[in-house]
């Protein structure tokens, strides 16, 4: 059987060498161990001896040929006279590498696709907040994380109301009933008031102001050309009264245990808009005159109903004023607007009997509620806070500047 | 290594006697043995450079008749630890050459499932193939002091290790446990000259005087052997034993040898020239057999001749064999880290 | 039961075990007639002679290699460093000759060794005194690395490292030698891999080893009286780490603070932080936290000393940033 001599690996590096020099000529018989040709690597010139005994009979890589580790140098026979034609020389495979590696291991579960962040916003939420929202059917959207840079925590979602916590409630729809999906603004309301009620302890102050003199004077203001509506008067009051009460005048910031007392009397005044309402800013109104004021809440208003308010313009006040009055609601109850910590409800003034030094009069009374949050106004802070108010609008002409 | 100037610094044996105790049978199988692993090397170099072998391969043509000799004379049930150039030590103690092959093609039926590989080789006896020279002696210390703790009549832990390693900080203080606490330990350094490149002159102080300066620092008994003639190694290592045996003592021993290649397959051995490496080769331990063998009328050239091809070819369809034999298992990559709870 | 301390705790289990296999012994320097440096081993020599107690001179690299070479041979030693710190003279023999050697025989050897000995700080014995070795060690597959923190642990443990067949670092620390604790008289065995909870808590996990798990403990008291309720979880073992404990607990809390002794780099909080968040993502409620040594060599100096290693404050604080309180 003829036999093929290959180009040897010399060294753990050696990719390819060359013939320096056959030490053998063809006929000759080649011993094992027995040098055979010299062999010139980019290290050094090695003299390869032979591993088997052969007879030499084919060389194919002649002096100063190269070759690469593992291809075909010369042929040699076992027997003198063996005749090697029909034999291809064999390479010898040189493998740098061990058979081929284990594929990745089978993943246990499919991977699921990435969770696409809302539009150009992205969601700040723990790996258990998620989790949780995920199970409970929450969404993620408008919730307000105490982690840190507004991380979402699982303690965030603990008053969100689930799909899984509500009670399953057989809802029966008559099948002519139109259903109307909720706009943006009617969800963000549903979502803010349902947290503000549900994790707010509200409290509730009334009293009912005396506001004859007020109307009496608004009359003569009106005569003189200046018009001023009674709810005016209100954020007017309003005003004075939370710059003696900072407590009353601030946002709660819960997850630092944080109350923030606002500089300035920013109140948020309640508009009716379609399909909803908004709470328009009158910046700094302890400085704006009763006629300031009144345009102020004029432009708002106007402004608000056509849908034009900015953010800046109904986002950061320190207070809320809410009138149904006009609406001819006697009471009601307004819910804290978080992060604020109060809200004014006011409702409509009506002509009353009342007793005064022992005697029946007829006075114009306004009912006013305070709603506070009970985490950081208390009930004598409160008490006072409303008493200031009511005290301003009996004496009215002290609102004037 | 050339071999001293006097005589009487090696250890004197009477050669007709020892060879007389050994007889004709014997002497072939010594020789049987040096062939074996003479081929088995050589074999595994070409296979190495034909790329079934890879990483480091350490390989001990030229030194044969010391560990020959050696378990000739101190036999198998000893505890034995060597360097990485452990392949004819595994042969001696009768691991099949197809299983070290197979280790060296890191096939899965290896001697160490092909874990190990070339530098790891191991038997019920010998502890390892170990790659940080010098530290294994105090394995091997340890391996003696079981011998002591058990109380054992017949056993001795015997190591293997090269001048170079002799210069590691473990080696001094193993032979300073070994004296002190009085172990029965053979330290036997294979003095080739070369540790890699740098000549025995840049390793160690003393260094024409090792065992006399060396193993009398810790009180140690020695001896020098000419690591090239087998008759002289194997009187030697009997009297080692016996001694080792009935003091309870260690025993250093210095066999002057020559390896023939380079210190690993990819040293090319620049730091010789060729005459030098020729006169090393002089005293190949394997003609050196033949020759007595032949004066002794034991063996013929022919009968050698035939002999030599016989075991090359043998070796040659390890090789092939070898190369048949399946990769280990990938699932069992993890295997086996840990030994079992329960042995 | 008995009161003892924790250096009588380690005598007995290591006395019980050479009551129990005649093929254990000890080797060390001043284990014998010194009656061990830290007496760990007092008694050891008189009741069972130099064969089994053996003093060793000052050369770790092969007093380790030596008691490696015996549990190849049959032996079941054990070595004590007199402080880890010397251990990295033998780290070669450790690594290479121990740990490799059931893998790289390819099962035919095992290595019953145990190394024992003090690690971490103790009182001021400066930079090179100091060490805590469980991160380099347990990066090693074939270690088993494990560190006790009380009396009761240690006995139960030790025993548990004799009876393995494999080598087992055993981490004692010099500062918890003194500390007593009532222990069982009888026999008893703690598993190796096993972590304990040593204070049940709902609102954070606190994670730790050898002398931080009392750290943890007197923080966890000092972050109840601020309402926050602490679960303390002692690793025992550091490798293998019992993840499944670790991984309950923070399915119940929800936050984690690691606490180590060692420096933070690749240490131990970093493996088990990696292992929390692999099995618990989404019941993490924050980011992990960890508080190790500081990032330097051990100092000298009293004050500097025990600033350096985690301190009950700066577990607190920890706790409290890891909760966003």
């Amino acid at each position: 059987m003829p036999f093929t001599l290959t180009m040897p690996k010399l060294s753990p590096t050696m990719t390819e060498g060359s013939i320096a020099k056959w030490h053998k000529n063809i006929g000759d018989y080649v011993e094992a161990g027995e040098l055979v040709l010299d062999i010139a690597t980019d290290k050094a010139t090695i003299e390869y001896e032979m591993p088997d005994p052969g007879w030499l009979k084919k060389i194919i890589l002649k002096e100063g040929d190269g070759g690469s580790v593992g291809e075909p140098l010369a042929i040699f026979a076992i027997e003198k006279d063996e005749s090697i034609e029909g034999y291809t020389p064999i390479a010898q495979v040189i493998e740098e590498e061990a058979p081929a590696v284990s594929a990745a291991p089978q993943r246990k579960e499919p991977t699921t696709p990435l969770e696409r962040p809302t539009l150009g916003k992205r969601i700040f939420a723990s790996p258990l907040a998620r989790k949780i929202a995920k199970k409970e059917g929450i969404s993620l959207e408008g919730i307000r994380g105490s982690g840190p840079r507004g991380r979402i925590m699982s303690r965030d979602l603990k008053f969100i109301p689930s799909a899984a916590k509500a009670p399953s409630i057989d809802i029966t729809i008559p099948s002519d009933a139109e259903t109307v999906p909720l706009t943006t603004l009617r969800s963000t309301i549903a979502k803010r008031l349902s947290y503000s009620k549900s994790t707010i302890p509200h409290f509730y102050l009334s009293l009912k102001a005396n506001i004859t003199k007020l109307v009496a004077l608004r009359s003569e203001l009106k005569k003189a050309g200046k018009r001023a509506t009674i709810n005016d008067f209100i954020i007017k009051a309003s005003a004075h009264a939370l710059m003696e009460y900072p407590n009353v005048r601030s946002s709660f910031i819960t997850e630092k245990d944080l109350v923030a007392h606002h500089t300035h009397a920013d109140i948020s005044v309640a508009v009716a808009i379609e399909g909803g309402l908004i709470t328009p800013i009158v910046f700094e109104a302890e400085n704006k005159s009763l006629e300031e004021i009144s345009t102020t809440i004029h432009a708002l208003g106007n402004k608000a109903r056509e849908g034009k308010l900015t953010p800046e313009e109904y986002s950061g006040g320190a207070f809320t004023i809410s009138n149904m009055g006009m609406l001819g609601i006697e009471e009601f109850y307004a819910i804290v607007n978080p992060p604020q910590v109060a809200i004014l409800s006011v409702g409509a003034a009506a002509q009353t009997p009342v007793v005064i030094n022992n005697s029946i009069d007829i006075a114009t009374l306004l009912p006013l509620t305070l709603s506070a949050d009970h985490r950081v106004v208390d009930g004598a802070d409160g008490a006072a806070f409303l008493k200031k108010i009511q005290e301003l609008l009996e004496e009215p002409s002290r609102l004037l500047d | 290594m050339g071999l001293p100037d006097n005589p009487a610094l090696f250890f004197s044996c009477d050669r007709q006697k020892t060879v007389a105790s050994l007889g004709k049978e014997t002497l072939l199988d010594m020789l049987n043995e040096m062939l074996t692993i003479r081929h088995f090397e050589t074999r595994a170099e070409t296979c190495y450079q034909q790329g079934k072998i890879g990483g480091f391969l350490h390989l001990y043509i030229g030194q044969e008749a010391i560990q020959t000799a050696a378990l000739r004379a101190l036999g198998p049930n000893q505890w034995y630890v060597a360097t990485y150039r452990c392949h004819a030590l595994a042969l001696l103690l009768k691991e099949t050459p197809l299983s070290l092959m197979s280790e060296l093609f890191g096939r899965a039926t290896g001697n160490a499932k092909g874990r190990g590989g070339s530098m790891h080789l191991y038997s019920d006896r010998l502890l390892g193939g170990f790659g940080i020279v010098g530290g294994h002696l105090s394995v091997a210390t340890g391996a003696a002091l079981t011998c002591k703790y058990l109380k054992k009549k017949n056993e001795i832990a015997v190591t293997f290790f090269g001048d170079g390693a002799t210069a590691q900080g473990t080696v001094h203080e193993s032979f300073n446990l070994a004296a002190m606490w009085q172990l029965p330990c053979l330290y036997v350094m294979e003095n080739n000259n070369w540790s890699m490149g740098t000549p025995l002159k840049r390793t160690l102080a003393n260094y024409e005087q090792l065992p006399e300066k060396l193993a009398a620092a810790y009180d140690m008994k020695f001896m020098r052997l000419d690591g090239m003639d087998i008759i002289n190694c194997y009187a030697g290592f009997t009297e080692a034993l016996q001694y080792v045996l009935s003091e309870g003592k260690p025993l250093f021993i210095e066999c002057r040898t020559d390896r023939f290649r380079g210190h690993s397959i990819s040293d090319p051995g620049l730091y010789r020239t060729k005459e030098d490496l020729k006169k090393c080769m002089d005293r190949d331990p394997i003609p050196l057999l033949k020759n007595l063998l032949i004066e002794q009328g034991w063996i013929t050239e022919e009968e050698f001749k035939q002999k030599d091809k016989e075991v090359r070819e043998q070796m040659a369809a390890v090789a092939e064999a070898a190369d048949k034999e399946p990769w280990p298992d990938l699932s069992d990559l993890e295997q086996d880290v840990l030994a079992p709870a329960k042995l | 039961m008995q009161e003892v301390e924790m250096r009588e705790a380690l005598r007995q289990a290591i006395d019980e075990e050479m009551t129990l296999d005649e093929r254990v012994f000890i080797l060390g320097e001043e284990v014998g007639h010194y009656n061990g440096a830290y007496k760990i081993t007092k008694g050891l020599l008189d009741k069972w002679g130099p064969q089994r107690v053996i003093d060793t001179p000052i050369c770790e690299a092969s007093f380790a290699g030596v008691a490696i070479g015996a549990a190849l041979t049959g032996l079941r030693p054990i070595v004590e460093f007199m402080s880890f710190n010397f251990s990295l003279l033998a780290f070669d023999q450790i690594i290479s000759n121990a740990i490799k050697m059931h893998y790289m025989s390819g099962g035919r050897f095992s290595v019953p060794v145990v190394f024992r000995g003090a690690n971490g700080a103790a009182a001021q014995v400066s930079c090179q005194h100091s060490h805590c070795v469980e991160a380099a060690y347990s990066n090693f597959p074939g270690s088993i690395v494990m560190a006790p923190s009380n009396p009761y642990d240690a006995k139960g443990m030790l025993k548990s490292a004799l009876r393995c067949n494999n080598p087992v670092l055993f981490l004692e620390c010099e500062m918890l030698y003194n500390d007593k604790m009532q222990i069982p008289t009888e026999e008893y065995l703690i598993p190796i891999g096993e972590a304990a909870i040593k204070r049940s808590g709902k609102d954070v996990t606190l994670i730790s080893h050898s002398r931080m798990v009392k750290m943890c403990l007197e923080a966890a008291n000092e972050l109840d009286s601020l309402g926050i309720s602490a679960e303390v979880i002692d690793l025992r073992t550091i490798r293998p780490l019992d993840v499944k404990t670790i991984s309950s607990s923070l399915r119940k809390t929800h936050f984690c603070v690691i606490v180590e002794e060692g420096h933070s780099f690749g240490g131990i909080a970093s493996e088990v932080g990696f292992k929390i968040q692999e099995s618990c993502f989404d019941y993490l409620d924050a980011p992990l936290g960890r508080v190790c040594q500081r990032e330097t060599p051990m100092p000298y100096s009293k004050a500097l000393e025990k600033e350096t290693i985690p301190t009950v404050p700066r577990i607190v604080s920890q706790v409290k940033e890891t909760l966003s309180l």
